[in-house]
């Protein structure tokens, strides 16, 4: 019993003193920190703890941001919640800090439903002191909770 | 044996909060001796040097001998500091995408033609893509290969660029859903007149990997 506690507490402190010395940070956003893509549609959405869900009877489209300072990939990892019989795409997009697009993933599919998944979007290479934000297509009853990137 | 797990347990969890802290007293350290180096450069604007007050030729000379030429003195922190706090030149449009153009054009060039996938490619960008193509804004030339597409188009500035690329930001303008990047490789210097090249994917293929020149590990954040 000693012994697993010991070792547990030694193998965490390991993975924190590492994560800190590494400077691997974990950056994200929680939905309703994002916005409409469409400005008209911002009343079809509602949000419940910070998620985002759709009431409309149309796919509308929510969109979450960030700020990068410096170059490099990043994979964004979108978790949310498709509906049966619903729709839930996403896509990852970089822009330069003057407003330019770069790069796309494709728009990739959720296919799980009923049940708040975390799926992976892809990679894009964002260049110093751009963004990256996430487009998430959403049916009725869809729900967008957050991001990580 | 127990005994021994413990101790062995108790070893890395000291080593641990040992480096742990020392890493935080260095960081520590860096950023006092930063500050210090903040408030000497501020005082050193502040309080204008003598020379500056005494009517003397100094300035001439100055102005006449190239800053390079002269003799460097030893780095101390305050200087350090005012050299990064100098305004650096931003990178233009065309330099940001430098690493991305030259990545994904090594890899194009590296992919056969695929006739059947190019031929429906082509087709369906002249549906999409070009048959919307914004106002002074024109295709110097298109070529697909086995997984990617080269779009090459002239716009007559980049607010026209920007159409462009917003076309390709909408999924119903765009040709396949697929990864792209697009970005400017030239511009005229008289007329401001750019050339931009988009790479398209073709449909669940992912687009060759940019080098993480960072150094980080992709994903990792």
């Amino acid at each position: 019993m000693k012994k697993t506690l010991m070792l547990s507490i030694a193998s965490l402190s390991a993975i924190a003193a590492g994560l800190s010395i590494s400077n691997i940070s974990f950056a994200g956003a929680l939905a309703c920190t994002g916005y409409s893509v469409e400005h008209p549609d911002a009343n079809c959405f509602s949000a419940s703890f910070c998620a985002m869900q759709n009431t409309c009877t149309t796919p509308k489209r929510w969109e979450v941001s960030d700020f990068i300072t410096t170059r490099g990939n990043h994979t964004a990892l979108v978790t949310g919640l498709r509906p049966n019989g619903g729709t839930l795409t996403c896509r990852a997009c970089s822009v330069t800090k003057e407003g330019f697009a770069v790069g796309c993933t494709e728009q990739v599919a959720l296919s799980v439903v009923d049940i708040d998944t975390q799926f992976t979007v892809g990679t894009v290479n964002v260049p110093d002191f751009g963004g990256l934000f996430v487009t998430c297509e959403m049916s009725r009853g869809a729900r967008y909770d957050s991001v990580n990137f | 044996m127990q005994n021994r797990m413990l101790i062995i347990g108790t070893v890395i969890t000291v080593v641990v909060v040992v480096v742990y802290f020392d890493r935080r007293a260095v960081h520590a350290e860096l950023a006092e001796l930063r500050h210090d180096a903040a408030s000497n450069a501020e005082r050193q604007v502040m309080e204008p040097p003598l020379v500056r007050v005494v009517s003397s030729p100094a300035p001439v000379r100055a102005a006449a001998e190239p800053l390079a030429a002269k003799p460097e003195p030893l780095a101390t922190p305050a200087r350090a500091e005012a050299r990064e706090a100098a305004p650096h030149k931003p990178e233009t449009p065309i330099e940001q995408f430098a690493l991305v153009h030259d990545t994904l054009e090594t890899a194009f060039a590296s992919q056969a033609h695929d006739g059947v996938w190019a031929m429906e490619a082509r087709r369906r960008m002249d549906a999409t893509l070009l048959a919307r193509l914004p106002v002074k804004s024109a295709v110097t030339s298109i070529d697909c290969r086995s997984t990617l597409c080269r779009i090459e188009t002239t716009h007559d500035g980049y607010a026209y660029a920007r159409e462009f690329v917003g076309q390709l930001l909408t999924p119903e303008r765009q040709p396949w859903n697929g990864a792209f990047y697009t970005g400017p490789i030239a511009q005229d210097s008289r007329s401001g007149a750019v050339t931009f090249v988009t790479y398209l994917a073709r449909e669940g293929v992912e687009l060759p990997a940019i080098p993480d020149s960072s150094g980080d590990e992709p994903a990792a954040h």
